[in-house]
């Protein structure tokens, strides 16, 4: 029984303004949660709240399905009800300064610190020099210079003035002391010594050296009484610098007593003041004073750095945990870096000039990271698991990583890391990780896959109309009427290609109200109305087709031809899909078969010029199973077929083409006409069981614009897998014609349907005795076919002939 | 410039060289006193005749610095090293004058040091000498060189010590000789060049009245503009001199030589550590 054409009704799901209680979205509440994604919520709830290594989220999903907003708002909750992690610092530490400490602090300490810090050096600047400058510390001092100098005086003159009693004198030579005979204070000449009798300069010689050995051991005690007078000195120094330093730091102690490690700092703080004292001890500089081209100012203030506090991790105005979205994961981001100062034309850097990267500031909460950004970034991604597994943020510069330079730099201490990291990315990048990364599989163990359709319900409509509600408060839109809401589901069931379901790709709804927005301000409206909604559709179609309108004037110019009249033998409308980025239309494509005695196989162009893809192949191979099984089964199938797309100058793929290949087929063999006002659209399988395609709406739209372009005629239609039936959300235009009767869409299940359809004439079941019945499209197949294997064996019986015949005459030809 | 100042033209002056700090001092001091006199400095280099001698002498040994170690002395050796720092001081001499486009020039002369410096000395000005050589200890003391031109240089003579300068405030004793004039005339020119007042201190007994010496000092100072502060010392000895020094936070001390007994200078030079000028 033939097929017969759906109701209008069933080309478009409508959506029932009535059942809405409102009259405009105001009226409706926000919705708290993400709706139609209750697997991934799940998924999170448990990423989030499981503490466990590696329990690390992988969002996955199309972009625009909300999972960044569902995943912040889930995190941000939760956050904040969560402690506020520790402040982390960076100090010098005075035993090593290329391996700086980390301090951690309870949240708000670490600026205290850094500010206690700075106070407490600034004080000790003035505090220092003051004590230094009072007459206490310089009487004291003066006193054991004057000490020393008493002693050192004391010990030459003791040997001058025995000297003296033996007429010799000491003398300062331009690099040290001698003795030398005088007379009337002057040196006796080298001549004059000469006239002195042997046992007198014999005298004066073991005078000499006897003086000059008590020299020497003068000189050995003045140098010990100089250093022991040093150390005194530096003692002095050291109770001095001790006064100043010792309350200050008492005091910061108590006010740390609970920072373990921060009682330690200021321990050392206050033994590296007192050993470097005189750093504090100098005052202000003149103007333009320098060393080496330094300022002095610059030079002194340069010493000071080491007593700073780099306060890495600040939560002095945090509530809750962090949650940090990084938008650029670059190695340096996440891990964090050490900066350099150009300081006379080296670069140098110390503890201050470590910067926190993203994980620093998510230390103790969560980080969210586009998995795509994350792996376009060089080394950032290895970087970010070696974090993840080693549970530590070590911060080193990516050259010191790679071991790339062996220069000196800094080493600070790892910073112990507690943090979820929330990757989000598509679901591709995600199955390519766990394919291709063990660690990943290892790390990242919650996947959170984002559905990017949920089931149309009464219940759901109802949801989806709050949703409405929600982004139009975001976005700050006018309210949309209930006809308008409506319209807006509609448009969702047609992105999502499927009338049973609603789309849950936010972003494209958000565009569909912002822009129905756009339109209601344009007419001067203050509510959105349905006719908004679908201005905003036909605008965003009409920006984007060009190409679809190009391709409608070349069939209506007759530049592509198509006919949407008549009949034809070997000859149907096939349905293709042209898809530009977001935007893809169907246009009518135009195939042929050609059938003639051959060796069973159906000849793909498309595939013989590789420009059918494999799966368009694999559905032309499956027309030869359906051909042998349904009617060669007992003899060879002695035909030979070529299909072709005509005009089809690009690609082909996919097999929803199969069906009308295999109609078309049929006709050349039964050398039936097939009704070019209809087009045809599934795949078929070796039974001849048609199934569903994709794209459905937008075929059977080309077909009409076709149709619309060179004449609706009342019979031309499109006939379309059954099971599609759920997937048509057609546009109005379409449903308008289909009402009047002049545009229909068949759905069919089995080829037979199908030929019966294109051809008019009955497909025709086999009997009781397997015969198709007379006249039928399938007995005039199956007879063709018959023809063909007899054709095929009377040649192959005339070749054997002629070949033993020639046999023969050969041998005689021996004889 | 009055006829008095005319009379103090200082137009040669002499500075012992013999590269301790102490002279070094004594070079900066005669570059900016020739630079606001309009001076030319001559530096001068003595070879210790001594040193020579005591070189040449069989058993000449020398405990050097820094690690007190005996070595041998010889005159070829003694000779190089005095050669060494004679080129020394040129050197300091040449940078310091040339920097300030002063006219220079140096001389090496061998003797015994304090004769020659004063036989140098007639030919000039003003010397300038700093307080010691290098003295065995270290010490406030002035060196015997420096005590002897002190005395009997019949010229001005400045003794400075190492990290001191002319400097304000000037401080001048007076006692209203014609001698004390003279030092006054150059204390005076001095508190113009530093720019800051002029200390004047008066012996408890002056050789003239109280109102003689008003008078005199009036007319020494008349139309001239510059801050003048008196300070009556408590006697008239170096003693008060030193503590009136110490009071007035002394920059520089200009003494006539008449004014003190002979034997006292070298006291009020180990007294003060500013630069002392001492004038005829």
């Amino acid at each position: 029984m033939t097929r017969q054409p759906l109701e209008a009704d069933q080309l478009r799901r409508a959506c029932d303004s009535a059942q809405f209680g409102f009259d405009t979205t105001e009226e409706l509440e926000d919705l708290s949660e993400v709706i139609g994604q209750e697997r991934a919520v799940s998924a999170v709830r448990f990423g989030i709240g499981i503490q466990r290594d590696g329990y690390n989220l992988f969002a996955l999903g199309p972009s625009g399905t909300g999972k960044r907003t569902t995943i912040s708002q889930f995190l941000e909750r939760r956050a904040s009800e969560e402690p506020i992690p520790p402040d982390w610092c960076y100090v010098n530490n005075f035993e090593d300064n290329q391996k700086p400490n980390a301090l951690r602090l309870p949240p708000g300490k670490g600026i205290e610190l850094r500010k206690d810090m700075e106070q407490l050096i600034e004080e000790l600047r003035t505090a220092i020099p003051a004590l230094f400058e009072s007459e206490d510390y310089q009487t004291r001092k003066q006193e054991l210079q004057e000490e020393f100098q008493e002693k050192q005086e004391a010990a030459l003159n003791d040997i001058q003035e025995r000297a003296k009693k033996r007429d010799i004198a000491l003398i300062r030579t331009p690099v040290g002391l001698a003795f030398a005979p005088v007379e009337e204070g002057e040196v006796v000449s080298p001549d004059e010594f000469q006239k002195l009798s042997e046992e007198k300069r014999e005298a004066v010689k073991e005078d000499i050296a006897e003086l000059q050995e008590d020299l020497q051991e003068a000189m050995r005690q003045a140098r010990q009484w100089e250093r022991k007078t040093r150390e005194r000195m530096k003692e002095l120094d050291r109770e001095v610098a001790m006064l100043a330093v010792g309350h200050r730091i008492e005091e910061l102690r108590e006010t740390y007593a609970d920072v373990e490690r921060v009682v330690e700092y200021l321990e050392a703080v206050k033994d590296d003041v007192i050993d470097n004292v005189d750093d504090f001890r100098r005052g202000g500089s003149e103007d333009g004073e320098s060393i080496l081209g330094i300022p002095m100012e610059r030079a002194r203030e340069a010493t000071f750095r080491r007593y700073k506090v780099n306060v890495i991790v600040d939560h002095s105005e945090s509530e809750g945990a962090p949650v940090i979205y990084e938008e650029h994961p670059t190695y340096n981001n996440l891990i964090g870096r050490i900066e350099h100062i150009a300081q006379m034309g080296a670069l140098v850097t110390d503890f201050n000039l470590i910067r926190p990267g993203a994980l620093h500031d998510a230390n103790g909460g969560y980080l969210l990271i586009d998995a795509r950004e994350l792996l376009l970034q060089p080394y950032a991604w290895e970087g970010l698991k070696r974090v993840l597994r080693a549970q530590e943020v070590r911060t080193e510069s990516l050259s010191q990583a790679l071991s790339l330079v062996s220069t000196v730099s800094l080493e600070p201490d790892p910073i112990p890391l507690s943090v979820k990291v929330v990757l989000i990315g598509e679901r591709l990048l995600y199955y390519l990780l766990n394919q291709y990364d063990p660690d990943f599989s290892e790390l990242f163990k919650v996947e959170a896959d984002f559905s990017d359709e949920m089931p149309r319900t009464g219940d759901n409509d109802q949801l989806y109309a709050r949703l409405i509600a929600t982004i139009g408060r975001r976005e700050e839109l006018r309210p949309f009427d209930r006809d308008a809401v409506a319209r807006v589901i509609e448009r969702s069931s047609r992105i999502a290609g499927d009338n049973r379901k609603l789309s849950t790709h936010l972003l494209s709804i958000a565009d569909l109200l912002e822009e129905a927005d756009y339109w209601a301000g344009d007419e001067g409206r203050d509510i959105v109305t349905a006719e908004d909604v679908q201005k905003s559709i036909n605008k965003k179609i009409e920006r984007a087709d060009r190409l679809r309108e190009r391709t409608q004037e070349h069939i209506e110019r007759g530049m592509i031809l198509i006919d949407t009249t008549g009949e034809k033998t070997g000859q149907v409308n096939g349905l293709s899909i042209i898809a530009l980025g977001d935007y893809a239309f169907g246009r009518p494509n135009r195939i042929t078969a050609r059938t003639r005695l051959g060796k069973g196989n159906v000849v793909d162009i498309e595939r013989e010029v590789e420009l059918g893809g494999p799966i368009h192949s694999k559905g032309v191979l499956i027309l030869s199973g359906f051909l042998s099984a349904r009617y060669a089964s007992e003899y060879p199938l002695s035909l030979s077929a070529s299909l072709v797309f005509e005009q089809s100058y690009a690609g082909v793929e996919g097999d929803s083409a199969s069906l009308g290949e295999l109609c078309v087929l049929l006709s050349a063999l039964a050398d039936i006409p097939i009704k070019q006002s209809l087009a045809v659209t599934g795949s078929v399988n070796q039974h001849g069981e048609v199934q569903p395609i994709g794209g459905v709406n937008e075929k059977i739209e080309g077909f009409f614009d076709a149709c619309r372009a060179k004449g609706l005629t009342g019979t031309q239609g499109v006939l379309i897998p059954e099971v599609n039936v759920e997937h048509l959300m057609l546009r109005s235009h379409v449903i308008e014609t289909a009402n009047r009767g002049q545009f229909h869409v068949y759905p069919v299940a089995t080829v037979d349907e199908a030929i019966e359809l294109l051809t008019g004439v009955p497909a025709g079941e086999r009997d009781e005795e397997g015969r198709f019945p007379e006249g039928s499209v399938n007995y005039l197949v199956e007879e063709r076919l018959i023809e063909l294997a007899q054709k095929h064996r009377d040649f192959a019986d005339g070749m054997e002939e002629g070949s033993s015949e020639r046999e023969e005459e050969s041998s005689g030809t021996e004889e | 410039m009055d006829e008095q100042e005319e009379d103090l033209k200082i137009r040669r002056i002499l500075v012992a060289l013999d590269a301790s700090r102490h002279s070094l001092a004594a070079l900066r001091a005669a570059a900016e006193l020739a630079d606001s006199l309009e001076a030319e400095v001559f530096g001068v280099f003595v070879e210790d005749v001594n040193l020579l001698h005591a070189a040449g002498l069989p058993m000449a040994r020398e405990l050097r610095f820094p690690f007190a170690r005996h070595a041998q002395m010889t005159p070829q050796r003694m000779k190089r090293q005095l050669r060494a720092q004679a080129l020394q001081a040129r050197r300091a001499l040449s940078s310091i004058c040339e920097t300030r486009g002063i006219e220079w020039a140096f001389e090496v002369v061998r003797g015994r040091v304090s004769s020659s410096l004063l036989e140098e000395a007639a030919k000039a000005d003003l010397l300038c000498i700093g307080r010691a050589s290098r003295p065995v200890v270290q010490g406030p003391k002035t060196g015997s060189t420096a005590r002897a031109a002190a005395v009997r240089a019949q010229r001005v003579v400045l003794v400075i010590s190492q990290g001191t300068r002319i400097q304000a405030p000037v401080v001048v004793t007076y006692d209203g000789s014609p001698e004390a004039d003279q030092a006054l005339l150059l204390a005076r020119r001095l508190t113009v060049e530093t720019g800051g007042f002029l200390s004047i201190l008066v012996p408890a007994e002056p050789s003239i009245s109280p109102e003689e010496l008003q008078d005199r000092l009036a007319d020494n100072l008349e139309g001239k503009d510059i801050v003048v502060r008196y300070r009556e010392l408590a006697g008239s000895g170096v003693m008060s001199i030193i503590r009136g020094v110490q009071m007035e936070g002394c920059g520089t001390l200009v003494v006539s030589r008449a004014s003190l007994p002979q034997d006292e200078i070298g006291k009020l030079l180990d007294g003060v550590t500013c630069p002392v000028l001492l004038t005829g």
